[in-house]
């Protein structure tokens, strides 16, 4: 199989960049999870 | 016709371990067979507790158990790569593969207990955060790294980590820890030695090739099935614990005395049985065992809930 190196530099690319999207949703998803778990301990009377 | 995209078109041998890896590598980092299992004992320590929990805290505190366990898997994954590597069962793990680097299955395993014991910190309470801290160091340090090829008892101690999941899910609900979440924790740890000697029964030349001094590598079958049968006959008495207790019903304790004969009637057979068929089954029903036997909770306590009537 031929693979060129610009090919699998566009691969690595590609695979980097999905890696940081998964990384960057993964702390939005961490960060809105503690920010719903406040709201809803406020509501109950557990926080300040 | 096939199209022509890179990324169809580049094996993964072209790249970096760690480039090569894709999505499903990293969920098969995080042995999800035993992920289910340890997340639904933890449900079943969530339901039972006698404090009902809102519905984002309890989703919160599964998830936290099931992070952990996961980031456990690769841990282990990553430690356990050379024996891996020389076990059948184990040979086409990411790692021993070269799917993913070393490395980045340490750094994915730590990072996810360390958001896990975070997140239960900050969204649940403390106990619980301390709670899962300490059962996956017990799982890693002192199962992986101390225990696992030290010591033929290596699952009998270091089956207390797979344990936890019911206490730390107690422990989120109600902020202490209760006899109740001993109970289950004694009825999974009690469980452990004759479910992994059973698989370590018929896996025993795997074993035995990578080094790892399971019972039946050290001791023999023989010793073992002993054993097996002696742990079967501590956890029938304990899985009625829960009726006993007042946390099972009538329902509990009808079905924790049949699932029990039958797991006795399993390991008495493995006793008398010399090929492996025996063995391989007790591990399959085993699985069957704890997973109904805390079903049989669940729906009960599930069951009183809808009728409005949590005793």
């Amino acid at each position: 199989m031929n693979v060129t190196p610009q090919i699998m530099d566009e691969e690595r690319q590609r695979r980097r960049r999905a890696r940081s999207w998964a990384i960057f949703l993964t702390l939005t998803g961490f960060a809105l999870l503690i920010y719903a778990v406040t709201i809803v301990k406020i509501k109950l009377g557990y926080a300040p | 016709m096939q199209t022509t995209t890179p990324s169809l078109l580049i094996p993964d041998t072209c790249l970096l371990p760690s480039e090569g890896a894709r999505v499903r590598d990293y969920i098969e980092l995080l042995k999800p067979r035993v992920m289910s299992l340890v997340v639904f004992s933890g449900l079943v320590g969530l339901v039972v507790a006698p404090v009902p929990m809102h519905p984002l805290l309890g989703f919160v505190t599964i998830l936290c158990i099931a992070l952990s366990a996961g980031g456990c898997g690769a841990i282990n994954m990553w430690y356990d790569r050379d024996i891996d590597a020389v076990m059948t069962r184990t040979q086409n793990r990411p790692l021993p593969q070269g799917r993913v680097a070393p490395d980045a299955a340490l750094e994915f395993g730590g990072t996810l207990i360390f958001g896990a014991v975070a997140l239960m910190w900050l969204a649940i309470g403390g106990l619980a955060a301390i709670l899962l801290a300490f059962a996956a160091a017990f799982y890693v340090f002192v199962y992986t790294m101390g225990l696992k090829r030290r010591t033929p008892q290596n699952i009998v101690i270091g089956g207390a980590a797979g344990a936890f999941p019911p206490v730390i899910a107690w422990a989120a609900a109600t902020g202490h820890i209760g006899w109740p979440a001993v109970a289950l924790f004694l009825i999974i740890f009690f469980w452990t030695p004759p479910h992994f000697w059973a698989l370590a029964l018929y896996r025993n030349e795997d074993y035995r090739r990578a080094g790892v001094p399971m019972l039946p590598v050290v001791k023999g079958a023989r010793r073992t099935k002993i054993e097996m049968l002696a742990y079967t006959l501590i956890l029938l008495p304990l899985s009625l614990a829960p009726y006993f207790m007042g946390f099972g019903g009538a329902l509990y304790l009808a079905g924790a005395l049949l699932l029990g004969a039958l797991f006795l009637f399993c390991a008495i057979r493995v006793c008398f049985d010399q090929t492996h068929k025996a063995a391989k089954q007790m591990f399959a029903y085993s699985i069957l065992y704890l997973t109904l036997l805390l079903s049989l909770l669940l729906v009960e306590h599930l069951a009183r809930l809808f009728h409005g009537g949590l005793a």
